[in-house]
Order: C-alpha cells, then structure tokens, then sequence
C-alpha cells in the first residue's frame, strides 16, 4: 500500500510549466533501461558517456518522434541528484511535447514520481545532509497537501464519481468471490459466473472510455500554447487583441511595429491557451527586427497551434505558407481584413479583426482542431491526466486478466486481480486502499451461526 | 508451551475440570480456523492432535476450490475433547495445574510481582498470562432476565476484572457474544432432514505422523457422525418478530458490541428481512452425548420464546431443549495497549491472550495462547528476544498485526480475506511455514524437524528430476502448471512421489505466477518493517497531521510497517516518520 524506496522507477517534469525548455527526470535501477527505449542518438544511450549531455531524438513508447532535437544526459548512480541511477532529457517546452513524453515514460514501466520524491530518495540513499532532513519532510507535507488538494477538487467531480463507482463495483464483485471462499457453507444469494463477468465487462468499458479523454486531460489542465504568425502588418496584433477583447500589443500600420513576442492568457471554448502573437516574419535589415523574427520563429516552433494569418485584401502578398511552416500539424490558415473583401479566399478562414467577423467561425476551427489532432473526444466533464491515465489502464489490465480464473473458478486468484485493480484505483482517488470487503459481504450477506 | 520449553508453570482455572470446554460449537477449525490449527500444530501446540484424537466428522471446507481456500474442519466429541486435554496438561512435565480464582494481581516497585486467589493465596511470578475468555464481569441475558455468570453454569470474575482496571490501569472495553440451545437427539426426527456427511477420504489435522495415544485413552476409536440440515420458515420469524421488545439487543440492555459474522437470530430475522428462510446445522456434541448443537439460531430471546422458535423447525417439532441459548456481555482489554509479542507494553512482563484481546473462537485463542506462553517463558528466563510472526508467515501473524494495529469494531476473527497473502499461507504447508521458526525457539520436536527437512530435500530432488523428464518438448514441471495436465495419466513413465510431494509440486507450479508477484510486495513491506521506531519517539512532528499523531502515540507501533497499517497514518506521514527516523 504504501510506496517507498524500493525497486521502482519513477519520472516527473521537473521544470515548472511553460517554459522554453522541459526537464523530464528518470530514477529508479531501471531508469537507463526505460529511457534507452524512448532515445534515438549517436550511439545508444547505454552506450553514451556518463554524464555527457548529448543530442538525438526523443521518441514516444510507440515510436513516434515526439522531439527531434532533445537533449538527453545518463547519470549512474551513486553519483546522481537521488544517488540512484538517473536520466534527464531536455526537451522542448511545448506543453504536449513533454505531456507525451511523460506518457511514453509511464506507458514502458516509470511510475510518475510522488511530490517530493525524488528528494526524498535522495536523503533515504545519503545524498542530502541531515540539516536539510527537515526541508524535505516539508517538501513531502507540503506536495501531500497540494497533492490533497487537487484531489480533492477531482474527487468532488464528475470524474472522481466514476472512478468511485468503479471502485464499488469492484468491490461488489469482490464481496462476491470472497464470501465464497469465506462461507462455503452459509446458504448466500450468491449471482451466477455470467453477471459477474458482465459486471466486469462494464467496468472495462466504462475504463476504456476515461482512457481515451487522456489528452483531452492534458490539454484542460495544461492548456496549449497559440502561435499568431506570419507576414509583417497583416494585422496579427490586432488579432490578438481582439481574442483578448481588450489592447494587450501595440498595433500601428506601420510594418513591423511588433518587434517581440507578446504573450497573453485566454481561455477559449473552455480550452486554456497561451496565446502567443510573434512579430511579423519577413528579412530584415534592422538587427532588432531580425531578432524579433528570430523568437517569433522559435516561439512558433514551440507552439501547439500556429494561426497563419495573412492580408486578404493584398493581392500581390504570396498566399501560400512557407514550406518550413506547412509541415506542422496544427496550423489554420486565417486571412485578415475581411471586411475589405468582396469575396472570400478558397481554403482560407475569413476573419476581420477590425469588425470581429468571422471570429466564432476561427473560435469553431480551433477548437475543432484541437480535438481533432488529439483524437479525444469531449464528453461531460471528465478528462484524465496522465498519472490517472497510467493508474488506470494498470486497473483496466487486472479487470480484463480477471475473466480468466473467473472462468475457472479460480476465486482466490480472481481475488488478486481484482483488489489489484481497486488498489490502482483507490491511489487515484485517495480512497483507503485496502478495502474493507468485509464490510461488504455483511452488509450484502445474512451470515452466521 | 510455557512448560514446554522449560519454564515452570502454574495454570490457575476456576474450574480444573472446566479446561478446554468447547462453550460453543462443537467444532475444530474452519474457514481460515483451520489453517490456524495447521499452524499451532507445526509450532508444536496441542490443539491438533487432540482434535484428531476426538474427531466425529471431518470435512475440507471448500474442497472443490483452489488450494488456498480450502480448510479443514472436524466435529469433536465434545467431552472426550476437554478430557484428553487436561489429562495432557496434568502429564505434562513443569506444568501445574491449580483450581482457585485469581482475584488480583500483585504489583511491586512498579513491576508485576505475582497473583491472588480467592483463597488469600499469594503465587510469586516472574511472568503473567492472562486469558480470561468470557469470564470478566460476564454477564448472562436469557430475554430481558440477565445474571452474572462467566458461562451458563460458571461463576463469573469479578474482582480480577477491578484488579485489571484498578491496579494495572489497563483500558477495558464490553463485548457480546452469544450460544444457541442444545437439545436432546433423540427428541430429533432425522428423517425430515437432509443429512452432511464427513469425508470419505480419511484426513486429519496433525501433521505429526502419528497419535500419541494417551493411557486412558488406548486406541480409541469413535464413530464419524453426520451434520443436519434444517431451515427456519415463516413462522420461526412471526415468532421472533412478535416478541422483538422482549429482546435485550433490541431494548438496549446490551451494551456490549456483537459481531457482524455471527448475529443472533433475530437480526438476521430484522435486517434481512425479505428472506423467508435460514439454514440451522444440527451437529453432534459427540459420541459421549446426545446433545445437539443447533449452528445458525443463537439467540437472546427469553426461554418461552426459544420454545416456541424450535419447535417451528421440520424435524424440531417435538424437540426437547436440553440448554437454552443465551448472549453473553464481557470484558476485554483494548489490544492496542499490547505489541507484537502479546506483552502489555506497559507492563512488560504481562501478556494477554484470547478473548481478553478482543477475539472470538477456540482457534484464535489457541494461537495467541502459544505465542504469549511461550514468550512470557522467554521473558522469565532471559531466553532473548521474543518470537514475533510476520503477516506473510502465518494467519497467526496476520491476526496479531490485526490486533495491535486495528480498531476492534466487533470480536476479531480470522477469515481468510484478512490474508494478502492468502495464496501462501495454506493449509497444506503450515508445517513448511513454521517448523523451522518453531525449532529455533525450541518448540518443536527434533523429530518433526527432521520430517519437514526431508521433505524439502525430497522436493528439491523431484523438482530436480521432473524438469528433465519432457513430453512434448516441455518438462513435466512446466506441465504441472496446467490445470488440465493430469500427472497421474502418465502412471509408470513418472518416479513414484509420496501424495504430499505430488500436493505440494501442483499447487507450487500452479501459483506460481502469483506467488512470485507477491514475494515482490513481501519484500517492500519487509523493508518497512525492519525499520524500527524507538518506544519513546516523540511523535511530535512537523508534517503529521493530529489525527496520525494521536493514533500513533496511543498504539506506539514498533515498525515502520505497523505504523502504515494504523487507519489514518497516510503514506505522505510515513514518509514524514521514515524521514525522521533516520535522523
């Protein structure tokens, strides 16, 4: 019930959110095992030198390129932050990019680190001084409260109730195997093998329908970041400030007024987004300007969703995306300026950020093609986050191996897997662990002499 | 056990020929129970080999189901049971047995010294065990009538129960249990009845290999003997229903918390209300008697209504209740004043077992019997440390744990759900489990240690011989593990294996899996229990909340892993103490 130091591997972010670039933290005896699966560089990152921050690919545990450019560096240990062996990489801050890392990380056999974790492994295995002894079991009492905290809030709703009525139904099915083996010789009301295999053929169904809003958790916790890009004076600016209903950049018709990228907070059809408008991208013989367009192209690489925007009232102006930008996946092409235009572009999305036309249409298309490029699909309010996601396709896995010694009437095993799955469920939760089937058989059952 | 290993022992009883009286069921072992007889037996106590010695029926609960639920049970002939048994404890050597009721304990200097009896006698000790059963201010409801009694027909203990609250200060709390009645046999019509017979195959509990008979008990052999089986109906229920208020659960007069797995028969009737009938088991109290033990109608009603209640039952109608049925209210001490070895921790040289604890049934008091014997012996005689059971080794580790890490919410009794690690602690490898623990503190017999040695060297050596012995490309080992691999199909193309071998290859092959799964999480708690917490840690910690403080403070948990297993310490505050402690 209780994880302590013990042969796990555990991972985290260990940067804060937002940033420019992710740290993402392995420790545990398997951690260069586990990485080497997500790794592709030079050399294999067993074989790589201890301590040497080195340049390759970061890969998805089913082999997707999730960051061609990520640093990545092999700690042995004892000589690491925890005194375990340790793997850092160092990858783009683009909030999915690590999000799915993570993911990858738990999909091939990391447990995601419990606040304070690392650190506290670190003091178990004599790596911190005993002055900061005290620091750490704050650290611990603090991460739990927050850690409370959030579970709270979850466990309040929609979510936190279709995770405990899974857990009952678990339970139910449990009381039912353990009176069995407890009262063989008690005349129970006991249901037949097929109820007891519909009933966990549902609670497999209703797991594999919160799996499959795991991105979607991710993004409405995490929110994405929006990239405004493209031409010089097409009006991205004012974009902006017309999302955020308010002046946040300086918009002038003067080409090139936005010299930086100017960042601002915006929730969108419920979708948390960093919305990020770059300076416009042209070549440039004012050296401030061309670092301006050197972050705006950084930022834009970064970013989640890229509005292209373009002046659909300039005709001369090439209506096409730079190569190098048409290779992302989530990129909207928007034209500007509607309200000069007679008649709209074919495959452009017609906004007027003077007039506000067209802005549902553009709020529509991004929304859609969030959703869409993630593969979630929305519904009610529940969305699981990583560590859930991983917590529960562990219960899911103990709910579908179940069926066979269910079949064989193997109860005592049946039992194993499914307190097993309970456990994964109890820890997203925070329900007691160890349930009380006891309980449940009397309240169900007339038992006795 | 206290004798066994060579301290001299003074057994003080209210009444000599009262010892091993089954107040009960007349019955040994069951689910979970008879693991535990299993284990007793491989730790050299008695309760096996005497129930063997008595055994009117024997069945293997669950027989039908996989190896780790199966239990073994047998009916006793009642009488001949706490017979056998007091002549064993009057034979054996440095035991001696006394009649007298123990009225205080004396305390000098801080430190138990010795007891008093009621004869103003005064015994020095240099260790005490307590197992009082349900004699503490016992109290006897037959319907809204009650009397003091620690049994019906036995005086109850009074002053001792002042002495334990009063001298010691130990805190007490009042438990209720209850009996049904007995009625004659021959007042039974059998025929309307479906009948449960015993076991076709001739088992027994002791692995021993064989009896030692006693003197007066020369090649005894007794006749198995059939349960019945008989339902309560409709009427059964009018009648409990209708005289409800005259039930002292019902109108409060029982303070005393029952237990949910064994509820009288007028909860049943209340909370279950929508079914129309209740099995009764009518077993056998011996071959020495006619009484009939009804299982399943324990009941607090008052007599007229007990009457009225059989007589309703198919087979009862002409019934003649030879002892009514009765709920009994005792004390008992909190056990979270105790640790691992049944010391109180406040009194080091004082341990506690059976009902005093909180627990119900002969088993698990047997157990807690043999491990408080034999540790306070240790203690008297500066023999070291005490023996202490983990949760993995035994049902007798697992009911300790319970008890000093757990809130008694009714009389504790093992069931097997209580084990996480019920696929290991069988019944069919007690001996596997335990003797050696058992030998190295001198319990168990050079022989029986030399039984259980050969028997793993000769597992070794089949294993060794099946993995090379392959049909189909696979060793018959690997085969072992298929439900549907029949071994036996194979006849002479296999070397001759003893059954037990044979038993103890299939089930091994078959958990396999699960038990190597297991040991993992065995590991990680062994990891946290070697962690020691210090009796006088101060508790007072940044970090852990009021609730974990007070909780830990009142069971002083002496490892890290009792302490995770407190209700309320939650895995951020262990870390907090694991933190700590290595300060």
């Amino acid at each position: 019930m209780v994880e302590q130091v013990t042969g796990e591997t555990i991972c985290a972010i260990s940067t804060a959110l937002g940033g420019a670039v992710c740290i993402l933290r392995v420790s545990g005896p398997a951690a260069q095992q586990i990485s080497s699966r997500l790794w592709r560089g030079r050399v294999g990152l067993l074989e790589q030198r201890a301590r040497e921050l080195c340049l390759g690919t970061l890969l998805s545990s089913s082999g997707d390129v999730l960051d061609p450019s990520c640093l990545c560096v092999r700690m042995p240990g004892p000589h690491s932050y925890t005194g375990e062996d340790v793997v850092e990489f160092q990858c783009h801050g683009g909030s999915l990019c690590a999000r799915l890392a993570l993911e990858s990380l738990l999909a091939v056999g990391c447990r995601l680190a419990e606040p304070g974790e690392f650190t506290k492994r670190a003091f178990l295995n004599g790596r911190i001084d005993l002055t900061q002894a005290e620091a750490v079991a704050d650290v611990i009492e603090a991460g739990s409260e927050l850690s409370l905290r959030l579970a709270g809030r979850q466990l309040a709703g929609h979510l936190g109730r279709r995770l405990r009525g899974l857990y009952e139904e678990l339970e139910w099915v449990l009381s039912e195997v353990e009176s069995r083996m407890d009262f063989p010789d008690e005349d129970l009301d006991w249901v037949d093998l097929d109820e007891l295999q519909q009933r966990l053929d549902k609670v497999a169904t209703e797991m594999e329908g919160l799996l499959r809003t795991r991105v979607e958790g991710e993004i409405m916790r995490g929110g994405l970041s929006l990239a405004i890009a493209g031409p010089p004076n097409v009006g991205k600016s004012s974009l902006l400030n017309r999302f955020l209903g308010r002046d946040r950049a300086i918009v002038s018709s003067e080409p090139g007024t936005t010299r930086d990228t100017v960042e601002a907070q915006l929730t969108m059809r419920g979708i948390p987004f960093r919305l990020v408008d770059t300076a416009g991208i042209r070549e440039s013989e004012n050296l401030v300007e061309q670092l301006g367009v050197q972050r705006s192209r950084s930022s834009a690489e970064d970013a989640d969703l890229v509005l292209w925007v373009i002046d659909g009232s300039e005709e001369i102006q090439s209506q096409e995306i730079p190569a190098d930008w048409a290779c992302r996946g989530m990129v909207l092409k928007v034209a500007n300026k509607s309200d000069l235009l007679s008649a709209p572009l074919p495959g452009w999305l017609m906004v007027s950020a003077k007039t506000g036309e067209g802005l549902e249409m553009l709020c529509d298309e991004v929304e859609k093609t969030v959703w869409s490029t993630t593969g979630g699909e929305r519904t009610d309010d529940v969305a699981v986050a990583a560590r859930h996601a991983n917590l529960l396709e562990m219960a899911l896995n103990q709910v579908k191996k179940a069926g066979i010694p269910l079949k064989a009437n193997d109860w005592e095993l049946l039992a194993i897997h499914l307190k097993d799955a309970m456990g994964q469920i109890g820890r997203i939760t925070g329900q007691a662990v160890e349930p009380d089937v006891l309980e449940t058989i009397f309240s169900r059952f007339c038992i006795g002499k | 056990m206290a004798a066994k290993i060579g301290a001299s022992t003074l057994l003080v009883t209210l009444n000599n020929d009262h010892i091993a009286q089954m107040s009960c069921n007349p019955a040994i072992g069951g689910v979970a129970k008879g693991q535990v007889v299993r284990e007793i037996d491989a730790l050299g106590g008695e309760m096996a080999v005497n129930a063997d010695a008595t055994t009117i029926q024997f069945r293997m609960l669950n027989d039908s189901k996989g190896a780790a639920a199966k239990s073994p049970r047998v009916q006793c002939d009642k009488v001949l049971y706490q017979h056998r048994m007091k002549l064993v404890l009057e034979k054996h050597e440095n035991l001696f047995l006394h009649q007298a009721e123990v009225t205080g304990v004396i305390v000098e200097n801080g430190k138990i010294v010795g007891i008093r009896t009621g004869f103003s006698d005064c015994w020095g000790c240099k260790a005490l065990v307590l197992s009082t059963g349900t004699f503490l201010r016992g109290k006897l409801h037959f319907g809204l009538d009650s009397r003091v009694g620690g049994r019906c027909g036995d005086p109850a203990s009074i002053a001792f129960a002042d002495s334990l609250r009063d001298d010691l200060g130990l805190e007490m709390g009042r438990l209720k249990t209850g009996t049904p009645v007995r009625v004659l046999g021959r007042t039974i019509d059998f025929q309307s009845m479906e009948r449960q017979e015993t076991d076709a195959s001739h088992r027994r509990f002791s692995f021993r290999e064989e009896i030692p008979h006693l003197p007066v008990f020369p090649d005894l052999t007794l006749n198995h003997r059939p349960c019945y089986l008989t339902y309560t109906n409709q009427s059964t229920a009018d009648v409990v229903r209708e005289n409800l208020s005259r039930s002292p659960m019902y109108s409060g007069r029982i303070e005393g918390i029952g237990a949910r797995y064994c509820p009288s028969f007028e909860d049943k009737v209340v909370r279950f209300s929508e079914r129309t009938r209740h099995h009764v088991y009518l077993e056998p109290e011996g071959n020495s008697t006619d009484e009939y033990y009804l299982n399943g109608i324990s009941t607090s009603l008052p007599v007229d209504v007990q009457w009225k209640m059989i007589r309703s039952l198919p087979g009862l109608e002409r019934a003649f209740i030879s002892r009514y049925a009765y709920a009994i209210e005792y004390d008992f001490v909190y056990p979270h004043q105790l640790d691992s070895s049944l010391c109180v921790r406040r009194w080091p040289n004082l341990f506690l077992a059976g009902q005093i604890n909180g627990t119900s049934g002969y088993e698990e008091a047997a157990a807690q019997g043999l491990v408080a014997g034999l540790n306070a012996a240790r203690q008297a005689g500066n023999l070291g440390s005490p023996m202490i059971l983990g949760r993995e080794t035994s049902y007798i580790g697992v009911m300790i744990d319970d008890l000093v890490t757990k809130e008694i919410v009714e009389p504790y009794r093992l069931f097997t759900s209580r084990a996480e690690y019920r696929l290991s602690l069988r019944q069919d490898n007690a001996d596997r489990r335990l003797s050696e623990i058992g030998y190295s503190f001198g319990c168990v017999s050079e022989r029986e240690i030399s039984r259980v040695r050969k028997l793993e060297s000769d597992l070794v050596v089949a294993k060794h011989e099946l993995s090379k012995i392959r049909f189909d490309g696979r060793s018959v080992l690997e085969l072992l593990s298929h439900p549907d691999f029949d071994y036996q199909s194979l006849g002479d193309q296999l070397p001759v294996y003893s059954e037990r071998i044979w038993e103890q290859l299939v089930i091994e092959a078959r958990y396999a899996g699960y038990i190597s799964h297991q040991e993992q999480q065995v590991k990680t708690m062994r990891k946290l229990e070697s962690c020691k917490i210090p009796a006088d840690f101060d508790y007072n910690l940044e970090g852990l909340s009021a609730e974990a403080r007070i909780k830990l403070e009142k069971r002083r948990p002496s490892t890290l892993g009792q302490a995770s297993r407190i209700d309320g310490v939650t895995p951020a505050e262990i870390s907090v103490l694991q933190v700590h402690l290595r300060r």
